[in-house]
């Protein structure tokens, strides 16, 4: 077995690759059975950044993909990297991302390409009032918000003031703060109407608007 | 195989025609070639000299655990060996001990000493899984 990688070696080869990291991590959970469900969301939310960031540095291949085009992207890259996605870009009436752990947690994620902030309420409310059960262990979930406009700080500003008004004033009250991670960030905190534990949604922004100004 | 052809087309569906799904495909064909005895102990090295992919690429990585850790594509179980405190022998741990040591922090090494730094001691490896030996067939099911 000479020359053969330990599990700190590899972490080492791989301290660039933070998707590889994050394998492990998950594996190590799994293989320990000390997985939890705020592990199992932690570990899925930076995945998912990780796949969102992957858009956004190539803004030019986005503009024309649609929003499940764009998740398809999202939910290949977790499928690949062993966590179960359920993903049907082609059927409504559904959220667009289900990410599972057995029958053990699962993670939502809704997707929309901004194109006003009544758009993004909806999504939202789809996300918290329709898909999202509220139960223990379903309780997290995303807004994956797609912006081919520009400023991204400005916008995702405006959107937790309006979250925090719109959503504040006709159900139970929601604390919204910014975050590290994602860049330009936030995570929600709201009361589930059907079963009153906190749901919480992070809203992930992710930067595509391209618009070269050198031709 | 037939069974493996089939499950490299699902596996390209299922990941949506990405590149990613090339680097499972060629593990698949690893797996199909293979004989049976070979399929007890895979390591990394191992996959990358047959994939012809280095052991820092993260693709090579990953395609391994989709494998281990994918309920509809399980075709490897994940285990470890035990370096001694000497670092140059190994010797064999059971999966459960190996999880023991994972959850506690605290692995007992073969010379007796017992040590904090568990993943500088634990040397992955894989082995066929169940659903890759049927897939394999009755020589494989038999060993």
């Amino acid at each position: 077995m000479s020359g053969e990688l330990t599990e700190a070696t590899l972490r080492l080869l791989h301290q660039a690759h933070p998707s590889v990291l994050l394998v492990l991590d998950w594996d190590k959970h799994r293989a320990s059975g000390t997985h939890t469900y705020e592990a199992f969301c932690d570990i899925v939310e930076k995945l998912v950044e990780l796949s969102l960031t992957q858009l956004a540095q190539n803004p030019q291949t986005c503009q024309t993909r649609d929003e499940n085009s764009l998740t398809e992207h999202v939910a290949s890259s977790l499928r690949f990297l062993g966590f179960e996605t359920e993903f049907d870009g082609t059927v409504g009436g559904h959220v667009d991302l289900i990410v599972r752990f057995g029958s053990l947690y699962a993670w939502l994620g809704e997707a929309k390409i901004y194109s006003s902030y009544v758009w993004l309420l909806k999504g939202y409310l789809q996300l918290s009032t329709r898909y999202s059960t509220g139960l223990p262990n379903e309780d997290r979930g995303g807004m994956l918000i797609y912006f081919k406009a520009p400023d991204v700080p400005g916008k995702m500003s405006t959107w937790k003031a309006k979250l925090e008004s719109y959503v504040g004033k006709s159900r139970a009250p929601i604390a919204v703060t910014t975050v590290a991670r994602p860049v330009n960030g936030l995570a929600s905190t709201q009361d589930h109407k059907r079963t009153a534990r906190p749901y919480r949604v992070t809203h992930f922004p992710v930067a595509l608007h391209w618009e070269p100004e050198d031709s | 195989m037939r069974g493996l052809d089939s499950l490299k087309k699902e596996i390209i569906s299922y990941l949506f025609s990405s590149e990613q799904a090339d680097v499972c495909v060629q593990i698949v064909d690893m797996l199909g070639k293979y004989e049976c005895a070979q399929l007890r102990m895979l390591t990394y090295q191992a996959f990358s000299r047959e994939i012809r992919r280095p052991l820092a690429d993260p693709a090579l990585v990953l395609a391994i655990h989709f494998f281990v850790n994918t309920e509809r594509f399980k075709l490897l179980d994940k285990h470890y060996l035990v370096l001694d405190s000497d670092l140059s022998s190994s010797f064999e741990i059971s999966d459960e001990d190996a999880a023991e040591a994972l959850r506690t922090g605290l692995l007992p090494l073969p010379s007796g000493e017992e040590v904090g730094n568990v993943e500088e001691h634990l040397l992955p490896y894989f082995s066929a899984s169940r659903r890759l030996m049927e897939i394999k067939g009755t020589e494989c099911q038999a060993n």
